[in-house]
């Protein structure tokens, strides 16, 4: 289940925000400094059980163009750890602390502590993976199924369709439940994942447990394939289905997504089409939710190669009247710019954003992030 | 202002840290214990081996990976026609994958062929590459044919130009 806690207009929150950016800063610093002596070392071998614990964080600056605009700045720190028991049983946990607010008024920060992912995964081949616990749906491919961390992305931004559901999100990207993914061998590098768990409930941004009274279940399909002939290639399909319970009325949940990737020698292509259908079961009306988005980038060979330049084209459009979305905006942005990766642990990216349609702030931003793997 | 300041310092950060590279071997090989069945491999595999994607042996076994240094000209022939990634591309994939859950840790990065031979032949589920002519003569490692072809032959996939 989700853990969010928001702290609106809190006149002390600014010296705990300035506490919050002084400690990412210095942790930034200290993974720099840090880089280069880890890329030669050699990592230890692994004896089961095995812990590791990671982190991503980032900061982004937003400068709006028109002068009525206010500097806004978010920052976001992204823990998690897993354990390995033994050859085939683990487990993992991820914790995304996201932080809000404009540079003009310190004290109206928001922030937000979520659970987002815990389970507990058996992978006896590489044919049968099980994770059981809080899991990401895959619905929404965005860069990877587990799409968290700003870092492991190219651009600053996350698509509209692949926005968490408590930052105005559409799409079901988590439930409790199950999760049984493999590859089938062979030259056509399929892949196939089907999930079970709880649909989601009359709050967007609740994860329900899936043992909770009144909740139904949810199913997921996902399939993709890589094929030897085209090194760098992947496309697929995923399919969700879910009942929604809302208080009044009660609705079907039918999303359909289609994607693809190319990836090699520098050259990075996504692109993603989604699909989110929910009719209502006592009424006639159906709400058709569609976004898609693509993105281009280059990484050059030689001295260039720390320079990624790229485009992204982000574009939603959300059921007129469909009230379960009501907070969910229409998006139609572009953004281009280059990421610069520092080392292999520290990026900085800049772009320019224009974002047409109705966002709540900007129209056209020069956008700066810095981020971090620790 | 500030931004303008921000991009100043990273216009200047950029100058200074760019590198440049050294000439390939004319080919790497591919090494497994002796121990290891496995004598043949597509280089579909192999790529999926050295991406995580693949994780056992047909035994079940987990494959221990190792890797040179992409300072090394290995590495960098490695990067090139095997993975098809910068080097700075394949150590964030695998930030990717350990954060994914997907896999415990990142390949081990080793510093020389030798050391790499020593590694790959005191490991029995390890996979490892070394320049060519490296691999000659240990007793306990194998040289893994890619696509039936062998580090000698001329339509050997994993080459330099």
């Amino acid at each position: 289940m989700a853990i969010r806690r928001a702290l609106n207009d809190c006149g002390t929150f600014s010296a705990v925000k300035r506490s919050f950016f002084a400690a990412l800063a210095a942790l930034g610093i200290l993974t720099f400094a840090a880089v280069a002596r880890a890329d030669d070392a050699q990592p230890p071998a692994i004896h089961f059980p095995a812990f590791r614990a990671g982190a991503f964080a980032d900061i982004i600056y937003t400068h709006p163009t028109a002068r009525s605009g206010k500097d806004h700045e978010t920052g976001e720190l992204d823990f998690y750890g897993s354990s390995q028991f033994s050859g085939d049983w683990s487990a993992l946990g991820e914790v995304l602390i996201r932080h809000s607010g404009t540079v003009e008024n310190l004290g109206a920060s928001n922030f937000e502590v979520n659970l987002e992912r815990l389970y507990v995964a058996y992978s006896p081949s590489d044919r049968l993976r099980v994770e059981l616990g809080q899991i990401h749906t895959g619905i929404i491919q965005w860069n990877e199924r587990e799409h968290r961390s700003r870092f492991l992305q190219t651009p600053i931004d996350v698509p509209a369709v692949a926005q968490r559901e408590s930052q105005h999100g559409a799409w079901p990207l988590h439930f409790d439940g199950a999760w049984a993914s493999g590859r089938v061998p062979g030259s056509l590098g399929v892949e196939y994942g089907v999930g079970l768990g709880g649909a989601r409930g009359s709050e967007r941004d609740n994860i329900q447990p899936i043992f909770r009274h009144g909740i139904s279940p949810a199913g997921l399909l996902r399939l993709s394939f890589a094929p030897d002939a085209l090194t760098g290639f992947e496309a697929g399909s995923a399919g969700y289905i879910g009942r929604i319970r809302a208080p009044g009325r009660t609705m079907r949940e039918l999303d359909a997504t289609v994607f693809s990737s190319f990836i090699r020698g520098g050259v990075e292509l996504r692109g993603e089409w989604a699909r989110m259908a929910h009719a209502e079961v006592l009424g006639r009306n159906e709400y058709i939710t569609r976004g898609w988005y693509l993105l281009g980038s280059y990484r050059p060979r030689g001295r260039w190669k720390p320079l990624r330049p790229y485009v992204l084209l982000d574009h939603l459009t959300v059921a007129r009247g469909e009230q379960y979305l009501i907070d969910v905006r229409d998006q139609n942005a572009w953004s281009a710019g280059v990421r610069w990766d520092v080392s292999s642990k520290f990026a900085l990216k800049s772009e320019y954003r224009s974002q047409a349609v109705p966002a709540p702030r900007l129209r056209h931003a020069i956008r700066m992030e810095l981020s971090f793997a620790f | 202002m500030r931004l303008h300041r921000l991009a100043i310092a990273s216009a200047f950060l950029l100058l200074a840290g760019v590198a440049s590279a050294a000439e390939p071997p004319a080919s790497i090989a591919f090494l497994v214990s002796a121990r290891n069945t496995m004598h043949n491999i597509s280089q579909g595999d192999l790529r999926r081996i050295f991406l995580g994607e693949i994780s056992r042996w047909a035994n079940g076994h987990r494959i221990v990976i190792f890797v040179r240094s992409s300072e090394s000209a290995e590495g960098r022939l490695f990067l090139d026609h095997l993975v098809r990634m910068s080097d700075i591309d394949y150590s964030q994939w695998w930030l990717g994958e350990v954060f994914r859950g997907r896999s415990a840790s990142a390949p081990r990065v080793l510093s020389s062929d030798d050391a790499m031979v020593k590694a790959v032949a005191s490991t029995p589920d390890a996979i490892g590459f070394v320049a060519a002519p490296a691999a000659a003569n240990d007793p306990g490692v194998a040289v893994l044919t890619i696509n039936h072809r062998g580090p000698s032959d001329a339509d050997y996939p994993i080459r330099g130009q």
